[in-house]
This record gives structure tokens, C-alpha cells and sequence, in this order.
């Protein structure tokens, strides 16, 4: 065992004793196309402690958006119960999901869902137009965030004018904005090259380490997963033939 | 209103179909603005019409001229205050498509007759009812033509020649009216009866028509019916109507032209609906993925409904406002060179208001169907559609 090992293994055995996170609890999801059911997760449980960084892997087709967006309140399991920071989001109603999700979790996608007609300044400070909070105050928080991804001097830039790097780093400044707790990232280096990725990567460590934010992190990069804590397998329950 | 930038960034993204929706929308809306003040300007012949005045025609055909002898019978009966006859003179000024608002009546009586003048001069008054061959002239008529009092003006009647065959007769101009409201329309003349009466060729003591003023406006059909007795049975039967009445029965043939203009612009406004509808779909389809990103950020479904309804009504504004003003512009120009009916033409504030109204309900029904489709739309699909 090396030093750096040992280093690891104690992160290992601190993050164990910090209170869970998010607890997902014998959750199950089947898609229905028409006749056709889809079992995509069957009685899946998972627990991620707060400040944790997780890499979900597993084949194509397997889950793994599925499960995402079901953390992250996007869509709702059939059966079981999810818990995140201690809200118990299978139990909040559509409206109140959705505010929720607003302000407690950020979202990274593999192509990075930017709005095309905004700035990236705009793209950054959409979130934050659902809130109260005074214009000024908005500058400050989408400079901030701009400025911790890099990219203060790209404000005025639209997607289109940015690179694929750069448009991911601006996505994460808009996962930052509201200071949500909770980082859900969908093969977020699927489509960039390696020097890209690696950035995104460093960015998403640093994010985890320095600011303590919870990371879930889709990927099928072994390179990317060495960057977690740890990695979960998912696999697909067999389809009742 | 925060979410105004966010609409305004999308409006510069389809810049050449903003274009073509603001154009459709601004030709409706200046459609709508030049038709408004001229249907209006039919009602407003309406609004003049005095319910306290009847009118007395000939039965048979109101252009048959009714006997002069008729006035004192009509004079007799209850309720009658007054009775005046009036007739047209057809008369045209220097050339013959010039031609003039003239009518032929008693001095005397006129002023009481026709409350929508006004002499503000009393001396003139009685000077042009003194002398039988001058004519009042309204103020507006006297201005464009320099006329003065004391100017000899020769008219050309289309309908009466002179004893002497000649159809020019030159007036003295004795007074100038003004009217009685504001926004009243003084470009007549008028010319006294006896004058008239002697010199001409043909129809004598015959008038076109009769005004009677009653004195109680609830007993004008009681009246109406009694003078229409009176001449039963004569060679020259009346008709008698108060003039409201006449003025709706005489612009229900107008009401044809009022039906047309009322149909164009509602199949306008259809075509501006189906136009408008159909980029706003487009545009909202575009942006589904948009829409999506945007509900997982934590975006409510009534959010997205303000936003795509507040982008239909700004469309609609913004073009709507910039048609009526360009109408408003064309009516003010139209009315300054025209004359008679068209020179009442004006875009008033009910217009504004009928147009604010039309900009409310295209902009919503609009913006219904997209917003429907938005709101149903679910997000995984959404997001789905932006790979
Ligand atoms: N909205 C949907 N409707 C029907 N089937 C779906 C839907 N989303 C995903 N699936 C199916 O569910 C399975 C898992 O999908 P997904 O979670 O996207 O997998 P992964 O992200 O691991 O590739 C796939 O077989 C996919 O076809
Ligand atoms: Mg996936």
C-alpha cells in the first residue's frame, strides 16, 4: 500500500461516517411503449454520502439516465422511495418537484443543453430569474460563477461562438448559480477530446473538494471514473421473456 | 417582466420570420386602423340626425318634389312647433366636379330649423335674410374659396336652369355660419327659397322636403302618422319619418359597403391569426428542447405559458401599434385634403381601444395552441429532441 492509498482509503473511511446524502430505496422504473414494457430498474438501492463523488457506469441502454433523473427529480419512479438532504422527494407533488430540483440541484448533460439565442452570461443567469433576487445581485452571482469555471471573459458569447469545452464549462456555472448541493452529471465529457475532458474533470474535483458538493457522474470513460471516489456498477434486470 | 430579456433574445434568433409575422401584423392593424374611422364616419351621419325633427317626403319617390301649400296644413296640427322645406340645388363651383353642399331654403326660419349652425354675427344674419338673392355660406366653405361677405359667387345648378335657360346663378354672399359644436362641418350653402322660387324654369312651388319640429320627440310617430293622413289620397301622398330614422334607412344601403369592409377584416384577421399561429408553432416547436432544459432548471409549466404568451402579445403590440400608427397618419392626410364625408374622418381613442382589444385577443388566441403543446410536452421527450 502506498502512501497515496492509505491517503484514499482514510478519505474512504471519512466519507463512510457523513451522513447520507441521497438514499435511494428499492426504487423500480419500467418504461411502457404501447404494449412493449420496458424494465429498466428493478428494487434498486443506493445510498451517497454528502460530499461524496460517485461514477455510475454500466453498458448502454442500462439505466443510468434513468436513474439520474429520477435523483434529480426529473421523472418519478413507479415504486420505492428517494431521498435527498432529507427531503423525501417521491413524496413532494409536481410543483413542488419542481421547485425543488430548481433549487437544490444542478444538471450537467453530455451536450451541454445550453439555450442558443442566450449569452452565456444569460444562459448562466436563467435559473436565477425564477427567484426575487435584484438584478445586481444576479450580476454578481453569474460573474462569480463564470469566474470559477474560467470563462469571465466569455459573458457575451453565445453557445455557437464557444467551443465544446467551453460550452460544458458554462453549463456548470449554470449548475453552480443557485449553490445547489447536488451535481448530477450525465456523460459530461462524452462528447469532448481528451484535454477538454480532463478540464471538465479537474473542474468537477475541485468543485467536490473545495466546495463540498455532492457529484454523481454518468460515464463509460475509465479515465473520468478514476476522478470519483468510487464507482457503481449498474446493470440491467433481465427482461421477463 | 423579468423574463423580457429572455424573449427579446429569442425574438433575434428567427430574425427573417419575426419579420414576416411583424409585417402581417402591422398590415391587419393599419387595415384595421383605416377602416374603423370610416366606419364610424357612416354612424356619425346618424349622431347629427335630430330625433326632434321629422321629415316629410314625397310617398312615391323621396327625388318628386312635395307642393309648397302642404306647410301650412302641417303647420296646424298638434304638436307641430315649426315647419321648414327644404330642397337641393345640385350645385357646382367654377368647375363641375367641384361641387358644393347646397340646399334651398326660408331665411327666416333656417336658424331655428337647423340647430347644428350658429350666426355669431346678428347683423349679417338679417342682412342675408333681408336680401333674397344672397346666400349664407358655412365658415369652412368661405375659407377655402376666400369668399367675404358682399362677394358675388356664381353657382352652376345641375338640376335648375334660370328663366332665361342659363343654369349659372350668381349669388351674394350676406352671411357666414359657423357650427353649432365643435367638430362640425361647415361647407354648405344656403340659398333663400322666394329667389329661387321665381327665377327658375321649372317646379315651382314645389319644395324637396318638409322639417317639421314637434315638440314632444315621444309623439313623432303620432305626428309622422297624422301629417301622412292629412295627404291621403292626394296626388302627392308623404312619408313621413323622423330624420334619425331616415338617416339608418338611407345608410342601410351604405350598410352594404359597412358589410364588405366588416368582412374584409375579419378574413384579415383570420389570415393574421393563421400567419401568426403558424410561426409562433414553429418557433415554439424549435425551441421544445429549449423548453425542456429549461423545466428541469426548475422552470414551472405556467412560466413557460407567461413566456409564450408574452412573446404573442409583444408581436402583436409592437406590430399592432406601429399599423395603427402608420393608419393614423394616412387618415390625417386623407381628411386634410378631403372633402365633405371623408374630412370627418379621424383615428380617435375608441379606435386605440378597439385596436388594443384585437392586439389582447390575437395575442392569446395566438399563443393558446402553443402553449398548450408546451405544457403537455414531457421533459425526457423535450430533452430528447435536443440531441
Ligand atoms: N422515455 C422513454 N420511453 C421509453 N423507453 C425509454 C425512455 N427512456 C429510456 N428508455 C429505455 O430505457 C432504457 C434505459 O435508458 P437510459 O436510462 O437512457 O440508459 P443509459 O443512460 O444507461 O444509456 C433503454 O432501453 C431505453 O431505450
Ligand atoms: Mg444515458
Amino acid at each position: 500500500m502506498t502512501v497515496h492509498d492509505t491517503e484514499i482509503a482514510i478519505q474512504a473511511a471519512d466519507r463512510q461516517d457523513r451522513p447520507p446524502f441521497v438514499q435511494i430505496d428499492r426504487v423500480s422504473k419500467t418504461y411502457r411503449k404501447g404494449k412493449l414494457a420496458v424494465p429498466v430498474l428493478d428494487r434498486h438501492s443506493m445510498i451517497i454520502a454528502q460530499g461524496d463523488m460517485v461514477a455510475l457506469v454500466g453498458a448502454s441502454g442500462c439505466g443510468k439516465t434513468t436513474l439520474l433523473n429520477l435523483i434529480g427529480g426529473v421523472d418519478r419512479p413507479d415504486t420505492g422511495e428517494i431521498t435527498v438532504d432529507k427531503t423525501r422527494i417521491t413524496s413532494l407533488s409536481d410543483a413542488g418537484l419542481t421547485e425543488w430540483r430548481g433549487q437544490n440541484v444542478g444538471f450537467i448533460f453530455q451536450f451541454y443543453n445550453l439555450l442558443p439565442a442566450l449569452s452565456a452570461h444569460a444562459n448562466v443567469e436563467l435559473p436565477l430569474l425564477l427567484h426575487d433576487i435584484p438584478k445586481a445581485e444576479r450580476r454578481a452571482r453569474v460573474d462569480n460563477a463564470l469566474n470559477l469555471v474560467g470563462l469571465q471573459d466569455r459573458a457575451s458569447h453565445r453557445p455557437e461562438e464557444l467551443s465544446g469545452g467551453q460550452q460544458q464549462r458554462v453549463a456548470i456555472a449554470r449548475a453552480l448559480v443557485t449553490d445547489a448541493d447536488l451535481l448530477l452529471c450525465d456523460e459530461p465529457t462524452g462528447d469532448l477530446d481528451q484535454d477538454s475532458a480532463t478540464r471538465i474533470m479537474e473542474l468537477l474535483s475541485m468543485l467536490n473538494q473545495e466546495f463540498g458538493k455532492t457529484i454523481v457522474v454518468v460515464t463509460h470513460d475509465p479515465l473520468v471514473a478514476e476522478y470519483a471516489h468510487r464507482t457503481e456498477h449498474l446493470t440491467r434486470p433481465e427482461t421477463a421473456a | 417582466m423579468r423574463f423580457l430579456s429572455l424573449i427579446l433574445a429569442n425574438a433575434s434568433r428567427g430574425r427573417a420570420r419575426l419579420a414576416f409575422t411583424l409585417g402581417s401584423v402591422v398590415v391587419a392593424f393599419l387595415l384595421l386602423g383605416l377602416m374603423l374611422p370610416v366606419l364610424r364616419v357612416f354612424d356619425s351621419r346618424v349622431d347629427f340626425a335630430d330625433a326632434n325633427r321629422l321629415m316629410v317626403l314625397n310617398k312615391a319617390s323621396m327625388m318628386r318634389p312635395l307642393p309648397i301649400n302642404y306647410k301650412d296644413r302641417i303647420a296646424e296640427l298638434d304638436n307641430v312647433e315649426e315647419v321648414g322645406h327644404f330642397t337641393f340645388f345640385g350645385a357646382a363651383y367654377q368647375s363641375g366636379s367641384n361641387q358644393i353642399p347646397a340646399i334651398v331654403t326660408e331665411p327666416e326660419n333656417f336658424p331655428v330649423m337647423v340647430e347644428e349652425v350658429e350666426f355669431r354675427d346678428a347683423d349679417a344674419l338679417s342682412n342675408w335674410q333681408a336680401d333674397p338673392s344672397s346666400i349664407a355660406v358655412g365658415r369652412d366653405l368661405a375659407n377655402k374659396h376666400g369668399w367675404k361677405i358682399g362677394d358675388l359667387v356664381p353657382l352652376h345648378s345641375s338640376i335648375y336652369n334660370r328663366s332665361d335657360g342659363n343654369p349659372v346663378w350668381t349669388f351674394r354672399v350676406g352671411a357666414i355660419f359657423d357650427g353649432a359644436a365643435e367638430d362640425s362641418v361647415t361647407d354648405s350653402v344656403v340659398i333663400p327659397y322666394e329667389y329661387f322660387n321665381n327665377e327658375r324654369i321649372k317646379g315651382e312651388d314645389t319644395v324637396g322636403w318638409f322639417a317639421v319640429r314637434i315638440a314632444d320627440a315621444n309623439k313623432a310617430e303620432a305626428t309622422g302618422k297624422a301629417i301622412d293622413v292629412l295627404f291621403e289620397n292626394s296626388p302627392n301622398e308623404t312619408a313621413t319619418t323622423t330624420e334619425r330614422a331616415f338617416a339608418k334607412s338611407f345608410l342601410n344601403q351604405v350598410g352594404d359597403f359597412k358589410t364588405l369592409i366588416g368582412a374584409t377584416l375579419i378574413l384579415v384577421f383570420w389570415t393574421l391569426i393563421l400567419i401568426t399561429a403558424n410561426a409562433q408553432m414553429q418557433s415554439i416547436r424549435e425551441r421544445f428542447g429549449d423548453f425542456a432544459v429549461m423545466r428541469i432548471l426548475g422552470f414551472r409549466k405556467r412560466h413557460i405559458t407567461r413566456i409564450i404568451l408574452s412573446e404573442s402579445l409583444l408581436t402583436m403590440f409592437s406590430g399592432g401599434i406601429i399599423g395603427m400608427a402608420i393608419a393614423g397618419i394616412a387618415v390625417l392626410i386623407v381628411s386634410a385634403k378631403a372633402e365633405a364625408l371623408l374630412s370627418l374622418l379621424s383615428l380617435d381613442w375608441r379606435d386605440w381601444l378597439i385596436g388594443a382589444g384585437m392586439m389582447i385577443a390575437t395575442g392569446v388566441i395566438v399563443a393558446t395552441i402553443p402553449a398548450i403543446l408546451a405544457a403537455r410536452q414531457n421533459i425526457i421527450d423535450g430533452l430528447a429532441e435536443t440531441l
